[in-house]
């Protein structure tokens, strides 16, 4: 397997052979963060072939000082936060605006009472902007002051929309906890 | 065992590093819009600095063009157009102002003057020799002195107070060339000049009689007194003229012959005996009994020069398309057009047989009003917002260092994706329809190579020979405008190489006058058809045009 700085030259020249290699290290782990932005496996293919074809056409721009790895995630999640907002008929700020105030509350949870297609499922089912804004919080390890210039609100929006969503997850994690237990029971029976 | 979490961190650990397998289609795609780019980046970095050294025969061209382009352009310090213009000018003026002086000791036999026709000689002749005005010039007798004492004027000189008319016949003056004065001085009579009559007119001037004297000498024609020669000259022979009165003051002049283009040709014609192949017949003798001659057989070159109408005879190849043929037909005219070149001809007891080269040059315009579709091209900006990274440094203050008393910057760099707008020019194309005049005017560029035969019926100097024949016409070239159905509008196009072979029969009526022995002159109304089409045969029609034309040209005898 070449260098990677080897692959970032090869790409800078736009050398298939290269551009080959960048997307074989990096495009299952890209898929993996994208399936997380979109509705289906298929929007997830879209938005990564979108973010490969905006890294490789403008990793001129990678002024090489900063972590490469961190620039291409920046240019997926941006990638996806564009591809929602494209999705979105109506205007996305009201899918932060009209959710309801949820009570809030400190839950932990066992890990291993959830499995991971478990946990990615309820990712999915939450409305768009609050999967848009966890994942952004929670699992990309943004601040708010970064998310509000992502998605052009403020950063009190972006707070509040973010404890609604981890809210609104619990509830969901609860839910499906108790279901779990209620089967289990029935099937024991 | 439990593991309890807080929720972030659940998430982040499950996903952590979490991979899915892109399907197959994902790489194509990609590897499809990359191709663009590669293309690009491969002639960037192909050609970046690139760099060739023209071939030596470039730098000549563009060597020769600075130094053509130096040469029509006036500065004072290289040579250029316009000192060459001036050396000519200097060249030029300076042989016409010599050649024009009147000082000059010499004469122009052919010299025009006010009273000319009182002042002729017809011809000079040698006593025992014929002496016609070429022998005399091919003889190079530089020099003639006319000797005073020899000279009836000098007694009409004389005679000043007075306006008198003296008409002597058969005066003799002598002639002598200085060769021959040098050969031997007693020998004096050489060259003899009968004397038909002298006249003197209007002496005015008491203190210049010699100058405003006008004399006329016309000397004896002896070629006509001649009988060897009288059968067949048809023509008088050539007339000179020269100024008596500055033959008088000279004394001594040079013989310049100066003669007609007729005169020249003729010459040159009947210098070239192996070509004066004209032979004669008698064809009896006339009431006077002299003999009736009538020209047996010669060859002849023509000159001729040839405008013509002609009509167009369209004929559809293929029926789906008779809108456009009537479209053609309709719109299409044939202008006046025209052939010239040269030709050869050998006539033999009447009968002839002519071959020919021509340049042939067609002109035919198409007008018509048409409708069609225009394409046009609307631009409009589509605005978005492009994303750039733009990197930047802050500058923290070292706590660690500030409460030691030192103050010291972490410097730290990081980049943000900036959201810049941008837009892209978008174009699109509509079609409209529009109505257009169209206007084209065509030439073709032909090469004809004619072979005509006929029979001539000889009226004295008038002649009339129907003829019948073929000529070949080559098409080489064409050029004006066409109509650019990509365009949708009309083109320019200058001579754009053609080739094509036509056939035409030919029949004429050929009105000749005979001028001389040597020369004739014609018109010649014809008709020329085509035989086969003026275009292609991937044309979807065919075209034979029938030509009216009036010929007109000289033949030149030999």
């Amino acid at each position: 397997m070449p260098d990677l700085l080897e692959i970032i030259a090869g790409c800078k020249k736009m050398e298939k052979r290269a551009q080959r290699c960048l997307y074989d290290m990096y495009a299952p782990l890209f898929l993996g963060i994208a399936f997380r932005y979109s509705k289906s496996k298929e929007d997830a293919e879209d938005i990564l072939q979108e973010s490969f074809v905006k890294i490789l056409t403008r990793i001129d721009q990678y002024s090489e000082t900063g972590s490469f790895e961190g620039w291409m995630k920046r240019v997926l999640v941006n990638t996806a936060i564009s591809h929602y907002r494209t999705s979105q008929k109506h205007d996305f700020h009201k899918d932060f605006d009209n959710i309801a105030e949820t009570n809030i509350e400190n839950y932990e949870v066992d890990s291993s009472e959830f499995t991971r297609d478990e946990l990615l499922n309820s990712i999915n089912k939450l409305p768009p902007g609050f999967k848009v804004i966890f994942n952004l919080y929670a699992i990309e390890g943004y601040k708010h002051r970064e998310i509000a210039e992502m998605l052009d609100i403020s950063v009190g929006t972006s707070k509040s929309q973010y404890s609604r969503a981890r809210a609104l997850l619990q509830t969901k994690l609860k839910t499906l906890k108790i279901e779990k237990t209620s089967g289990n029971k029935i099937s024991e029976k | 065992m439990k593991n309890k979490q807080n929720i972030e961190d659940i998430f982040r650990s499950e996903f952590e590093g979490f991979t899915q397998k892109p399907s197959d289609k994902v790489w194509n795609s990609i590897n499809k819009k990359m191709v663009g780019p590669r293309f690009e980046s491969l002639y960037h970095n192909a050609f970046k600095g690139f760099k060739i050294v023209p071939a030596e025969q470039t730098w000549r061209r563009i060597a020769t063009a600075l130094w053509f382009n130096r040469f029509i352009h006036f500065s004072p310090f290289h040579f250029n157009i316009y000192y060459l213009g001036l050396i000519l000018t200097a060249v030029v003026g300076t042989v016409v102002t010599v050649n024009n002086n009147s000082n000059m000791d010499f004469i122009r036999f052919n010299d025009k003057f006010a009273n000319a026709e009182k002042t002729k000689i017809q011809q000079i002749e040698n006593e025992s020799n014929k002496l016609d005005i070429w022998n005399l010039r091919n003889s190079k007798p530089n020099y003639f002195e006319l000797s005073n004492e020899n000279l009836d004027f000098e007694k009409l000189d004389k005679a000043t107070n007075q306006t008198e008319n003296i008409v002597e016949q058969d005066k003799t003056i002598l002639y002598k060339t200085k060769e021959q004065e040098a050969d031997n001085q007693d020998n004096r009579n050489l060259y003899q000049v009968k004397e038909q009559e002298v006249i003197e007119q209007n002496i005015n001037d008491n203190t210049n009689p010699i100058g405003q004297t006008q004399k006329e000498i016309i000397a004896n024609n002896i070629a006509n007194i001649n009988e060897n020669q009288e059968e067949i000259v048809q023509n008088p022979p050539n007339i000179t003229y020269f100024k008596l009165n500055k033959l008088i003051r000279n004394n001594i002049f040079t013989l310049t012959y100066a003669p007609t283009a007729f005169d020249i040709a003729d010459k040159v014609i009947a210098g070239i005996p192996q070509l004066d192949v004209i032979t004669y017949d008698t064809l009896g003798v006339d009431y006077k009994g002299n003999p009736i001659i009538s020209e047996k057989s010669y060859f002849a070159l023509d000159i001729f020069f040839n405008p013509f109408l002609q009509n167009y005879n369209n004929a559809l190849l293929n029926t789906e398309l008779q809108a456009n043929l009537d479209i053609y037909n309709k719109n299409i005219t044939p202008h006046l057009s025209f052939s010239a070149g040269i030709g050869v001809a050998y006539s033999y007891n009447k009968f002839r047989l002519e071959t020919g080269l021509a340049y042939q040059q067609l002109h035919e315009s198409f007008s018509a009003n048409i409708n069609s579709y225009e394409t046009s091209t609307h631009n409009y900006y589509n605005y978005f917002n492009d994303e750039v990274w733009e990197s930047y440094t802050i500058l923290i203050l070292d706590i660690d260092e500030f409460i030691q008393g030192n103050i010291v910057y972490i410097e730290y760099n990081d980049s943000i994706l900036a959201i810049v707008p941008d837009s892209t020019l978008v174009s699109y194309t509509d079609s409209i329809l529009v109505n257009k005049d169209l206007n084209i005017n065509d030439t073709y560029h032909f090469i004809d190579v004619s072979l005509v035969g006929g029979y001539e019926f000889d009226l004295g100097k008038f002649s009339v020979t129907p003829k019948a024949g073929l000529i070949t016409s080559i098409l080489v070239a064409k050029g004006g405008q066409y109509y650019d159905i990509s365009q949708n509008d009309v083109a320019e196009i200058s001579n754009c190489p053609d080739t094509k072979f036509m056939f035409d029969y030919y029949g004429a009526i050929n009105l000749q006058y005979k001028i001389g022995k040597h020369f004739a002159i014609y018109i010649e109304p014809h008709l020329r058809g085509d035989l086969n089409s003026k275009y292609q045969k991937s044309y979807v029609i065919s075209q034979k045009s029938i030509k009216y034309g009036l010929k007109t040209g000289v033949y030149i005898k030999f």
